[in-house]
């Protein structure tokens, strides 16, 4: 039986996953936007705008959904980590809202105004910043550095952190990359990110070997070793079988294995801290909100969930439908 | 009475602002009333009128671009009447 305190954390969890698989991939896209290079930089970016789409602000509502869990049913962790790692989280929130503001100017304006160059280097300088600095606190979390200790700079500001957040970037591009390929009917453009995919899963390759050098295992004691070196293995697996299909050209399959992937990345973390929330002060059991509010937390998340699901299936169903025709 | 409307379109969102500052003000000094004060929920964290000021020219900066956009779509309107057909 999971119990209540498991099923907040679980949900953090699986909204960040999804959160991953969705906004990640539209900073990704963003990264691209910055690199557009040669004679079709323009058709790329195209390309790209239209992939983000009007949806991409839905995307946001898992990055939502984890941080009111997180303050709803683990208060003492919320405010650990809101007060350690408070420079980097600012900087990314101004990241995006500059991310969102520059794309929507850049897509309503009614005429040529001679500054969308401007929005567009907001546009994608923001892209490649907020992943990072997004990365960098997960990084800090997952090190063990949410601690009084470290105050506020040293928190983040170290190895492990600085690295994940390098990680973090070269998986959103390498799923963005992967995605875009399924994007275009242009066979040029798709060739073009095919390339681009194959360089982004060895950058990838080289930020996990990174990551998992500076990674001291004698953080995460009591950590599920095997549930871990199983998420890990099975991670390793579907990475080389969306670099086998992206070399084949089956493009549907890279996709589905680059999700798989990017999701066992992210689901390796969570097993590689239990039971901590953030360790290593605050235990999933130990650091969680009354059972009352915890009973009430899971009514709104299902009933919420029940509304949530079919709203953004419909909400894609409506928008690829809409790109196909 | 057209141009009353018109005038009247912004009392709404005046309305909800000053609502929402007489409960945030009025609650002072509790940040959740009776329970807990404002001045032990803040982060310690120093140089808090960094991030404040920071953000403040943000949506100064964003209040200022979204007012041109705006002006710039109604300067545009006509022209779409006239292709579009209402």
């Amino acid at each position: 039986m999971v119990t209540p305190e498991v099923f907040a954390a679980g949900t953090i969890l699986v909204s960040l996953i999804l959160y991953v698989l969705s906004g990640g991939a539209d900073y990704g896209g963003g990264v691209w936007d910055l690199f557009a290079v040669g004679v079709r930089a323009k058709d790329q970016r195209a390309l790209i705008a239209h992939a983000i789409g009007p949806i991409w602000e839905a995307n946001h509502v898992w990055l939502i959904l984890a941080v009111v869990v997180l303050f709803t049913a683990f208060p003492a962790a919320f405010a650990a980590i809101m007060i350690s790692l408070h420079v980097p989280l600012v900087l990314a929130l101004i990241g995006i809202v500059l991310r969102g503001s520059a794309f929507v100017f850049r897509a309503y304006d009614p005429k040529p105004s001679g500054i969308e160059q401007l929005w567009q280097r907001i546009f994608a300088i923001s892209s490649l910043l907020t992943p990072f600095l997004l990365g960098v606190c997960a990084g800090a979390v997952a090190a063990g550095r949410v601690q009084p200790k470290y105050g506020f700079i040293a928190a983040w500001a170290s190895p492990f952190p600085i690295a994940v957040g390098f990680y973090a970037v070269t998986l959103f591009a390498y799923l963005a990359a992967v995605y875009l390929t399924n994007e275009g009917a242009d066979h040029l453009l798709r060739e073009d990110f095919r390339r681009r995919a194959l360089s982004a899963w060895f950058a990838v390759l080289v930020g996990g070997a990174i990551v998992l050098w500076l990674w001291h295992p004698g953080n995460s004691e009591g950590a599920h070793q095997s549930l871990t070196g199983v998420l890990q293995a099975a991670g390793e697996i579907s990475a080389v079988i969306s670099l086998t299909a992206l070399c084949k050209r089956r493009w549907r399959l890279a996709q589905l294995f680059a999700a798989i992937q990017t999701a066992l990345v992210v689901a390796g973390w969570g097993a590689a801290q239990y039971p901590f929330l953030v360790p290593p002060t605050f235990l999933i059991e130990a650091s969680a909100a009354p059972t009352a509010t915890l009973r009430a937390l899971e009514v709104a998340l299902i009933a919420g969930g029940a509304i949530l699901f079919p709203s953004f299936l419909y909400l894609f169903a409506i928008f690829k439908r809409a790109q196909r025709t | 009475v057209l141009q009353a409307i018109v005038l009247a379109s912004p009392l709404g969102f005046i309305a909800i602002e000053a609502g929402w500052i007489v409960t945030e003000v009025g609650r002072q000094p509790w940040i959740i009333y009776g329970l807990m004060r404002t001045s032990h929920a803040v982060t310690p964290m120093p140089g808090l009128v960094v991030p404040f000021i920071t953000f403040t020219l943000l949506y100064l900066m964003l209040a200022i671009i979204v007012t041109w956009m705006l002006m710039r779509h109604v300067a545009d309107a006509p022209i779409e009447l006239q292709s579009g057909g209402v």
